[in-house]
């Protein structure tokens, strides 16, 4: 017999109804293929209530079904490639958006960001409450970053590449920064203020000929966000950081949340106690 | 070069679909001159047409407008 919560582990949930449970199944990326699709579907009709939840975080949900099932469904999704999704005190599911491949505000890779985070400590247990993270490719943030444990945002550093002689004065670039990062010196070329700068490669993408460039590609890197109970935002830690180091700091940012929650608490709570700057010394030491 | 291509009041995405095909009727290498409005469509038509492979030569400012010249292919890739 199966006990509660390694039904929960496995992304079982109970429901308000007697003897009732849905089956939480993890969407890697949000991508599926039609295969997938028409399983699960085939799956919610012969041990659900014919219909399928899509959760706020990216997971589908086969509600309705008996304990006794577990093994038989599991079985089955996995024979699609598919499998169950994680709830409780554990490493959840990273919400990510298209990025880079499909959208075209994407800046980086989030997909490959999002692989990563997954392959190294997606469903990890003995938690002190729950971790989650999101990848977003864009400041637009629609994978909201900022609302995670840990959160990574696509980020593009522009610069104004004269060598080339590339530029046609046109200004399109100071139209198009959100932030007025951008003058145009009496030539007409652009002057970037990187300290008002965004990172969000508006400038190297709408410029027509080329002349801004990304000098540097990478991730913003946010800490501490929730919503439940008590919503905060995530503070961001500073700098843009590449795919290898954004898993890494991951990492360690559970590891030390791990060391230092004083019972169960989230990340939040354990960064405010000690402070953002002692928290910090002990993700990058 | 022939007339401009006004998409002046045209906005978008169709007056970027008007640029694709006029320069898909041309050979590679031939330019048109077209104009746009300011705002949105100088923003995001040179762009489109950049990511595309078409090289935007010129983007001067006019009264309220924007003329553009750009040639079919040879963008630097950048993006
Ligand atoms: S958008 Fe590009 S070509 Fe136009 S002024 Fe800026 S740098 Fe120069």
């Amino acid at each position: 017999m199966i006990d509660e919560s390694t039904l929960k582990g496995g992304g079982f949930l109970k429901l308000r109804q007697k003897d009732r449970w849905a089956v939480r199944v993890r969407v890697p990326n949000g991508d599926m293929s039609v295969e997938q699709l028409a399983a699960l579907a085939a799956l919610a009709r012969r041990f659900g209530d014919g219909e399928i939840h899509l959760s706020v975080r990216q997971s589908l949900e086969i509600r309705g079904v008996r304990i006794e099932q577990f093994e038989e469904i599991k079985a089955a999704l996995e024979q699609v490639g598919l499998g169950p999704g994680v709830c409780g005190p554990r490493a959840r599911n990273t919400v990510v958006c298209p990025g880079v491949l499909t959208c075209r505000r994407g800046l980086n890779n989030t997909t490959e960001l999002a692989d990563r985070l997954t392959e190294r400590f997606y469903a990890r247990e003995g938690l002190p409450h729950k971790f989650k993270t999101a990848v977003s490719g864009c400041p637009a943030s629609c994978a909201k970053p900022q609302g995670n444990d840990v959160g990574f945002m696509g980020a593009v550093e522009p610069v104004f590449d004269e060598v080339e002689g590339a530029c046609i004065a046109c200004g399109v670039c100071a139209g198009v920064c959100p932030t007025g990062a951008i003058t145009l010196d009496s030539r007409g070329r652009p002057v970037i203020d990187l300290d008002k700068c965004d990172l969000d490669g508006e400038c190297v993408s709408a410029c027509p000929t080329g002349a801004i460039r990304a000098s540097k590609r990478g991730w913003r890197v946010f800490l501490g966000g929730n919503f439940g109970r008590h919503p905060a935002l995530a503070y961001e830690v500073g700098g843009v950081i590449s795919t290898e180091d954004a898993v890494e700091f991951a990492e360690r940012a559970l590891e030390a949340f791990q060391r230092h929650a004083q019972g169960r608490e989230r990340l939040r709570v354990v960064v405010d106690r000690m402070g953002l700057d002692a928290f910090l010394k002990e993700v990058r030491p | 070069m022939s007339e401009p291509i006004d998409l002046r009041g045209v906005s978008c995405p169709a007056n970027y679909v008007r640029v694709r095909l006029a320069l898909e009727s041309l050979p590679e290498g031939a330019e048109v001159e077209v104009l746009l409005d300011a705002g949105e469509p100088v923003l995001n038509v040179p762009r489109s047409l950049k990511n595309d492979g078409d090289r935007v030569l010129a983007l001067e400012a006019e009264e309220g407008h924007y003329r553009m010249r750009v040639r079919r292919g040879g963008s630097r890739d950048v993006w």
